[in-house]
Order: C-alpha cells, then sequence, then structure tokens
C-alpha cells in the first residue's frame, strides 16, 4: 500500500505525490530485514526524497520499470536518520525511525562508491531540514547535524514545531471545524507514523493474536461486545450512521448485522487496539476528530484509549 | 520479484480469483466429505487440493526428475502463494476448462522451461499477482512486506491431478511431480480419496489441521442445462401426451439418441413424466442455492477488500454518545479479572497436586 492509497484509506485527499520533483534521488536496493537478520532483496530501484503538496516530505523507494512507490514514509524533521550501517563492510545504509525504533535498510547501487557518503549526508540533512533556505528557519537544526538527538512524540514538543505544528492544527481545525477532509496532507501523516509503528516486524507479532489473556487489561475486541453492537443495531438513527460505512451493495440493516460481526471487522479491532497500547491513542484520537485535550461528548473514547494504553482502569 | 500477499483459502475467493484471471467454466469447492454421493454432487472435478497446516517434518518422496512434457508442473518458488500455485497447476492440466488468454499464453510460454523457471515465470505474472493480492487482508496501516509470522498458521498446498491417463500428486517443495498410479481418466477420483484418505490417518493422528477444495466446473452452468434437458423432455413427453405445453423458449433440442432413449407407450411415458418434474423441481432447489452461495461468495469478497477502520471508529463514537463505553470497559475487565484469577486458581491447583 502506498502513501495516496493509504490516505485514502482515511479519506483524506493526498493526490499528485508522483508529480513532485525529487529532491534527492539516487540508485539504491532495498534490503529485508525479519527483526534479526537483514538479506538484499534483489531488485534494482531509486531512493527518492519528494516534497507532498503539504510540504511534508516524504522518503520513497521505486522499483526500476514501476512508477508507484513500493515504499513511502512521510518524514517530519527530527525524526529519522540515514546512516552507514558500521557493523556492515558493504554499502549498507539505514533509514531508522526514532520513534518507534524502526529501521530500513538499502544497499547503495550507483558506480561511484566513493559519493556513498556524501548522498548518504546530503539525504539525511534533506529529512531533517537541513537545506538550503529551510536551514535557517528550522530550530530543531542544531540537533540534527549528527543526527537527532531528541525523542519526537507526535503530540508532546515535536524538534520542529513548524510543519509538525502545522499539520497537527491543520488535521484538527479541519475535523472540529466541521469541515470534513479540510486538511488534505494533514490526516496520513498521523496515520503514516501509525503504520510506521505498525509496520515494525517486532511489533508485528502482537497484532491480531490472541489478545486479552495475555495483556493486562481489556481491549477493543472484548470491550466492544456482541451484545453492545446488537444493542446499536436497535437504534436506527445509528444504523443510519453505520450504513455508509458499509461495503458498497450492503449499506442495508441486514448487511450492517453481519458486517459489524464480521471478521474482517474484528481484526481492525485488534489492530486499532495494538496501535492504542502502543501509544497512538493520540493520533487515533486526532483521526477521528477528537481533540484529547477537550473531547467533549467523546470523553468516554479518551478514557477508554487511556485504560487500554495503561492496561487497566487504575 | 514481487510480493505476494497470505489471503484466504476460501473457495469464494478462488473462484473470484478465476474470473478476474479470465478462468472461464471452473469454480473452487470446499469437500466437506469424501462421499460418493457428495463427490457426484459437485463434478464434474478435474482436481483435488489437500491442505495441511505446515509442519516440521519433511517428507521423504520421490518426484519424477523427467516426465510428461505435457504435464504442467511449477516449482513453489514465491511465499504465501502456494494455494493460487497448486489450483492454477490443476486448471492448466485440465483441458476441460477455457483458462483464458493470461494462463493460456503462460503455459504456451513456459513450454520446457525447468520447473523452477515455471515458477519464476508463475511469480512474475503481474495479471495473476494483483488478482490474488486483491484478497489481501485489509490492513488499517502500512505493513509493508508482510511475511507470515509464527502466529500465522502457515498452510501447505498439494494438488491430486489426473493427466494422460495418471494420477499426479503436483507438490511445489517436492521439486518434481510425483506420480501416484496408473487411472482411467474418468475413474481416477476413487484412486486420489484412497491417497487422500492415507494423509488424512497421518494427520489426524498427529493433530495436523487440513482441510479439502475441489476445482470443479461451473456448476451453476451444470444446473442450468439439466434443468434446460429436463424442460425439453417435459415438452417432448407433453406433446406426445396431448397435454398443454408450458410457453417457454428452450436452448436447443432434443437430440435422435435422447428421444430414442425414452420410452414410446403412454403408461411408462406418464410415468417418465412424473419423475422428470420431480428431478426438475430439485434441480430448480440446487440452483437456487448455487445462486445464493456465489451471492454470499460476493458479498464476503466485498468485505475481505472493504477498508473497515471508519465503521469502526464511528460506532466507537455512536458508544461514547450513548454513554456506553464506561460500563462496557468495566465489564470486560470483570471478565478479564475472572479469567485471570480461573487461571491463576488453576495453577496452584496444579501445584497443590
Amino acid at each position: 500500500m502506498d502513501a495516496a492509497q493509504l490516505a485514502k484509506l482515511f479519506g483524506a485527499s493526498a493526490g499528485g505525490f508522483q508529480a513532485n520533483q525529487a529532491l534527492i534521488e539516487f540508485k539504491a536496493g532495498r534490503m529485508n530485514f525479519d527483526g534479526k537478520k537483514v538479506t538484499p532483496d534483489k531488485r534494482r530501484g531509486t531512493i527518492k526524497v519528494i516534497k507532498d503538496p503539504s510540504q511534508v516530505k516524504q522518503f520513497q523507494w521505486i522499483e526500476d520499470g514501476s512508477n508507484n512507490p513500493f515504499q513511502n514514509n512521510m518524514i517530519f524533521p527530527g525524526t529519522a536518520t540515514f546512516k552507514k550501517v558500521k557493523q556492515s563492510k558493504d554499502r549498507v545504509y539505514c533509514l531508522h525511525f526514532i520513534e518507534n525504533n524502526q529501521r530500513h535498510f538499502f544497499w547503495m547501487q550507483e558506480k561511484d562508491k566513493d559519493k556513498d557518503e556524501e548522498r548518504c549526508t546530503k539525504l539525511n540533512n534533506l529529512i531533517n531540514g537541513i537545506e538550503g533556505d529551510d536551514a535557517q528557519s528550522t530550530p530543531g537544526n542544531q540537533a540534527t547535524s549528527s543526527g537527532p538527538q531528541t525523542r519526537a512524540a507526535p503530540s508532546s514538543q515535536p524538534p520542529n514545531p513548524g510543519a509538525l505544528g502545522g499539520a497537527l492544527g491543520g488535521a484538527l481545525g479541519g475535523a472540529l471545524g466541521g469541515a470534513p477532509g479540510g486538511a488534505p496532507g494533514g490526516a496520513p501523516d498521523y496515520s503514516q507514523m501509525l503504520s510506521n509503528f505498525l509496520s515494525n516486524p517486532e511489533n508485528m507479532g502482537q497484532l491480531g493474536g490472541n489478545m486479552g489473556a495475555q495483556r493486562s487489561g481489556p481491549n477493543l475486541t472484548s470491550v466492544i461486545s456482541s451484545e453492545a453492537k446488537n444493542k446499536i443495531l436497535e437504534d436506527e438513527k445509528a444504523c443510519e450512521r453505520l450504513h455508509e460505512h458499509c461495503p458498497e451493495g450492503q449499506k442495508d440493516q441486514e448487511n450492517l448485522r453481519d458486517n459489524i460481526h464480521s471478521s474482517p471487522l474484528r481484526h481492525v479491532l485488534s489492530s486499532l487496539t495494538n496501535a492504542i497500547e502502543n501509544g497512538q491513542g493520540d493520533i487515533l484520537l486526532t483521526q477521528m476528530g477528537i481533540d484529547p485535550q477537550n473531547p467533549g461528548e467523546y470523553a468516554e473514547i479518551v478514557e477508554l484509549f487511556k485504560n487500554i494504553a495503561n492496561g487497566g482502569s487504575d | 520479484m514481487n510480493n505476494w500477499c497470505l489471503i484466504e483459502s476460501d473457495p469464494g475467493v478462488f473462484s473470484e480469483l478465476f474470473k478476474t484471471i479470465g478462468v472461464q467454466n471452473a469454480q473452487v469447492e470446499e469437500l466437506i466429505s469424501l462421499d460418493d454421493e457428495f463427490l457426484f454432487q459437485i463434478q464434474p472435478i478435474f482436481g483435488l487440493i489437500f491442505c495441511f497446516k505446515m509442519t516440521e517434518q519433511t517428507e521423504d518422496r520421490n518426484p519424477l526428475k523427467e516426465y510428461d512434457p505435457t504435464l504442467f508442473y511449477a516449482e513453489q518458488v514465491i511465499n504465501n502463494a502456494c494455494a493460487t500455485q497448486a489450483i492454477l497447476s490443476v486448471l492448466m492440466n485440465t483441458p476441460e476448462v477455457d483458462i483464458g488468454e493470461e494462463l493460456d499464453n503462460l503455459k504456451n510460454f513456459t513450454v520446457g522451461m525447468s520447473p523452477k523457471d515455471i515458477g519464476l515465470t508463475l511469480g512474475n505474472s503481474e495479471k495473476i499477482r494483483q488478482a490474488h493480492n486483491s484478497f489481501a487482508r485489509q490492513e488499517p496501516f502500512e505493513i509493508e512486506s508482510r511475511k507470515a509470522t509464527k502466529d500465522d498458521d502457515i498452510f501447505h498446498f498439494i494438488a491430486y491431478v489426473p493427466h494422460n491417463g495418471k494420477l499426479y500428486e503436483l507438490d511445489g517443495l517436492q521439486g518434481g511431480p510425483i506420480e501416484l498410479a496408473d487411472v482411467d481418466m474418468d475413474a481416477w477420483l476413487p484412486v486420489a480419496r484412497d491417497e487422500i484418505n492415507k494423509r488424512i490417518e497421518q494427520y489426524a493422528s498427529q493433530e495436523v489441521r487440513f482441510n479439502l477444495l475441489a476445482v470443479t466446473g461451473d456448476l451453476l452452468q451444470k444446473y442450468e442445462e439439466s434443468i434446460n434437458l429436463c424442460k425439453l423432455k417435459i415438452s417432448y413427453l407433453s406433446i406426445v401426451l396431448g397435454k398443454e405445453v408450458e410457453d417457454e423458449e428452450l436452448e436447443g433440442e432434443l437430440t435422435d439418441e435422447q428421444i430414442d432413449a425414452l420410452p414410446t407407450e403412454p403408461e411408462p411415458q406418464e410415468k417418465l413424466l412424473g419423475e422428470i418434474h420431480a428431478e426438475l423441481n430439485e434441480l430448480e432447489g440446487k440452483k437456487a442455492d448455487e445462486v445464493e452461495k456465489r451471492a454470499k461468495w460476493t458479498r464476503e469478497n466485498q468485505r475481505r477488500k472493504h477498508n473497515y477502520v471508519p465503521l469502526a471508529l464511528e460506532m466507537l463514537k455512536i458508544m461514547a454518545e450513548k454513554k456506553m463505553l464506561s460500563n462496557l470497559y468495566k465489564e470486560a475487565e470483570e471478565v478479564h479479572k475472572k479469567k485471570l484469577e480461573e487461571e491463576e486458581a488453576k495453577k496452584d491447583e496444579g501445584k497443590a497436586n
């Protein structure tokens, strides 16, 4: 799934990623990381960094002959580094997301080996906002010369308030201001962060697994019981709101019952639980247009997410 | 080679996959029994697929190094696609099935290639890969190069296919086809059933989970053809017996052989007419079941491809508006605590003994 599809998933618009000019571009291949061992993916390809229409930088890997990025990560300054892997004598480099400790490995495929280091530095500077004009105006820069030092939690203090704060404001403004989809580019940023976290192989084991027994508290799947779902089915107005989120051709009462009890929905609930347990609850709330500090009628959701994250109500 | 995702091994998934890659007049059925009666229901059967949870132990078999060049066999070189590959192996070896342009090209292109190269070619078929991946379980968040993890059940698929008078076992991990027996092409099923029963006994004793699929002809088409034939006979017999004929357009007409097989005296004609009416009723019922089954497949496939995040979040919002969530959480916590206590008690019991 690429970023555009991802954005579509959350109902935000994110067109025109491919049309953007690359800020840097060089030949490199990917490597697969199973959590322990890194093995090269033999395909040839290109690493690119572009700026999307919302001025957020995207790190992309595109296979030769393909138009769509195979990998696409949104990057905010101070949240990731691109460095040589010192443990390897080969031309292996690592894109490291600090927030979730997720690593993507690459091998240089340009002919001139000598310039590997130069390309690496340039890319690292780019994704950390150290570039021409931008460099002077980003306070996070001092820290990023040797790779960012700040741990950037999306909802706490980002190293670059300019980019991240702006996107957050946009997403919230759009959602709370009653303008659905009013923040193109804002919403998918957070889902991208979430996805970065969830695509970490170390976190994958918990996904969809036997939650409940091993976790320290209830999860979304156990909280939203079948009885609770059935209760909602009795409310005609509530059902109407849910119909529109059902698949095409299944937007009626009979199908709603099946959809609400379906295994894909259960799967989504356990994925969401996983995200909340791993500290992504605030991002999710923002996705839902809920301000964690001022949730209004949705206070119960904020409370629920907090309880799930803490593994209990105490 | 690009990624192949894990997909559900479900008859509905494979039957829609057929449509997408252009395979006509074939579908996949789950075998709920190996009884003659059930097998007869889903005739024509072109091949059987035995699917079982992978075990550590390797099988010591004797795959053929040289074999009938018209037999299609591909080594399994792509992950996560073994079910699709097993099913394609049946289709590729079944002349009765119209496999469509894509598979036809692939089949012609791979003639004379090594099983490994055929496997690679299969893995590189963009159309098949895309069709396959369109059934990938929707992950709400991007998870790249999703590989089967320990939590996933890794299943292996073996195809049983009759081809040119021999029954073969096609297992992509064996490196070559395995010849099981000489068979009559219209009587291979019992032989395959014996082979499969051997496996079932073996795995059942080890508590290994398994499942059986059949690649069959288009059953809806089969019922429609049978219904048409019944109606043609009814129409013919009614005319001969001087009865009123329903005004319905039927396809084709009875052949001379079919007419010759019908009785010539009024009494047996009447009797047969009654029997055919009963048969027609039964067939209409089966056709209706098949239509309903397909509608169910379509609905389930739509659900597989649907993004449920918005539905889940809207549901949460509604529950919050109704002030249900706090209580629901407390209830879930109670249940959870009870469960933990029970587990604790069990442990203590274990210690006491």
